[in-house]
């Protein structure tokens, strides 16, 4: 009878250990397996250091280039807020109208309406939606965040300066803690006084940067012993 | 001559791009081939096992919206439909037709239109009411995400290269006629299921040709650029995914 009933409370007590390991077994059968566990970098409370490159896409008449980026600080995880700046004027020889923009008016006589912005100042507000991790050549996991971009701010044409605003979209990925390189397509909109009209100006560019993440480094909540 | 020319560029950078990735595509089952020989072992094997192959041995069928968005008059809308068939999970043949029934005017021609229409009827604008593809699709990147804490989904980044071109129409044989190129492109497919996935894609066609004419005049014709931005539903057939070792 001791035995019969030692043999229950053993079962009671083990129990709950062989149920957790189905559970987790049938968790990876059913492919349940959360997407990055832990994430490889944190951004709440650090700053972030964006530099950029970009090249205008968007306007066939004219071809220019920016040097600029970002200091944001981040909120939370998903949210930061921060100051953006992008430099477009490098004189004649490195940017200006195309070869569109002469076909134009040889052919029709008149000179098509463009656009020159020498610079860009605004405040970004920023919000990570997506976050995930890829296989890259079936070699190598790579962390990754797509990230959103709204803001407000100024441009300057040569002339005036006028409000404007931004819209972006990019995705970023990691090289470590505190090192990460970014993809965007970054809409500027401003509102522009053209000859014979006010217009909303888009200013559309692809740009390739750097995310320095400040302080470098960063404790998890649950931190997790060394070599696991 | 300058005919000749053109052609043998076309041809040349088609046959560059094509086995450029053709060269990629062949590395890359070489190394999926050997990775399924590797070891078991959690140091040696592949980075991902039990990976879901959304794309192997699958065709894939895809309608597509896109534009045309650098041309210096107009904006061409194209009704598009792509044919795939996955070798591997990497690796794709397929073929792209657009047809385009509707073409927005740019502001320099809307411009034109309102304020002279004597010019305007002057001069000649092309059309481009049809482009199309043959090309080798090879995706370097798969994987998964969080959509707002919520959601998993599995997506994939691909490029694609191959040979192509575009049939123009207009009023003045100059412009006229088809011109083919080369084709590179790069996509991303979000599987909203096993079946289907949200595809979004931008295509480079290059190709030789003019955009515009004033009364009889010859058209410039030169290798431009078009890029055209295009987002569609996939079907995969068969539904069903295996999944690797």
């Amino acid at each position: 009878m001791r035995i019969a009933l030692r043999a229950a409370l053993m079962l009671v007590i083990a129990a709950p250990a062989f149920l957790s390991t189905t559970a987790s077994a049938q968790e990876i059968e059913d492919g349940t397996i959360t997407v990055v566990q832990p994430k490889p970098l944190l951004r709440r409370h650090r700053v972030e250091l964006a530099p950029r490159f970009s090249v205008q896409l968007n306007d066939p008449y004219i071809q220019q280039f920016a040097v600029g980026g970002n200091l944001n600080y981040n909120v939370s995880e998903r949210l930061s807020i921060g100051a953006a700046f992008d430099w477009f004027d490098f004189g004649p020889s490195f940017g200006g109208t195309t070869g569109a923009f002469d076909e134009v008016i040889e052919t029709t006589s008149r000179v098509p309406e463009y656009v020159q912005l020498d610079w860009y100042a605004g405040l970004d507000f920023n919000f990570i939606p997506v976050y995930g991790k890829f296989d890259l050549f079936r070699r190598s996991i790579v962390y990754w965040d797509l990230y959103l971009t709204i803001g407000g701010g100024v441009a300057h044409n040569g002339t005036d300066i006028s409000p404007g605003g931004t819209l972006a979209i990019g995705v970023h990925t990691y090289f470590n803690r505190w090192l990460g390189v970014y993809f965007e397509y970054r809409d500027r909109l401003s509102i522009q006084e053209l000859d014979t009209r006010t217009v909303l100006w888009n200013m559309g560019t692809a740009g390739v940067g750097f995310s320095i993440f400040l302080p470098a480094g960063f404790n998890y909540t649950y931190q997790q012993e060394e070599g696991r | 001559m300058m005919k000749r020319n053109s052609i043998l560029r076309t041809l040349a950078l088609a046959l560059v791009m094509t086995l450029g990735v053709g060269a990629f595509s062949v590395a890359s089952v070489a190394v999926s081939s050997e990775a399924a020989a590797q070891s078991r072992s959690l140091t040696t094997g592949p980075v991902v096992r039990r990976q879901l192959l959304y794309r192997s041995s699958k065709l894939e069928l895809s309608p597509m919206i896109s534009a045309m968005f650098n041309n210096s008059y107009q904006v061409p809308v194209y009704a598009g439909l792509t044919f795939r068939y996955h070798l591997t999970n990497a690796v794709a043949l397929g073929v792209d037709l657009n047809a385009s029934p509707v073409a927005w005017n740019r502001r320099v021609l809307r411009d034109l239109k309102r304020e002279d229409q004597e010019l305007f009827r002057e001069v000649d604008v092309a059309n481009s009411p049809l482009l199309f593809n043959f090309h080798i699709s090879y995706a370097p990147i798969t994987g998964k995400f969080n959509l707002l804490g919520n959601n998993i989904a599995h997506f994939d980044f691909h490029i694609v290269a191959g040979a192509g071109g575009a049939l123009q129409s207009a009023d003045s044989s100059s412009l006229s006629g088809m011109h083919f190129g080369g084709v590179i492109g790069a996509g991303v497919r979000v599987f909203v299921s096993d079946g289907v996935a949200i595809t979004t894609r931008v295509t480079d066609y290059i190709y030789p040709n003019g955009e515009a004419v004033r009364g009889v005049g010859a058209a410039d014709e030169r290798w431009r650029q078009h890029y055209v931005v295009g987002m569609g539903v996939s079907f995969f057939f068969p539904k069903s995914v295996y999944v690797s070792r």
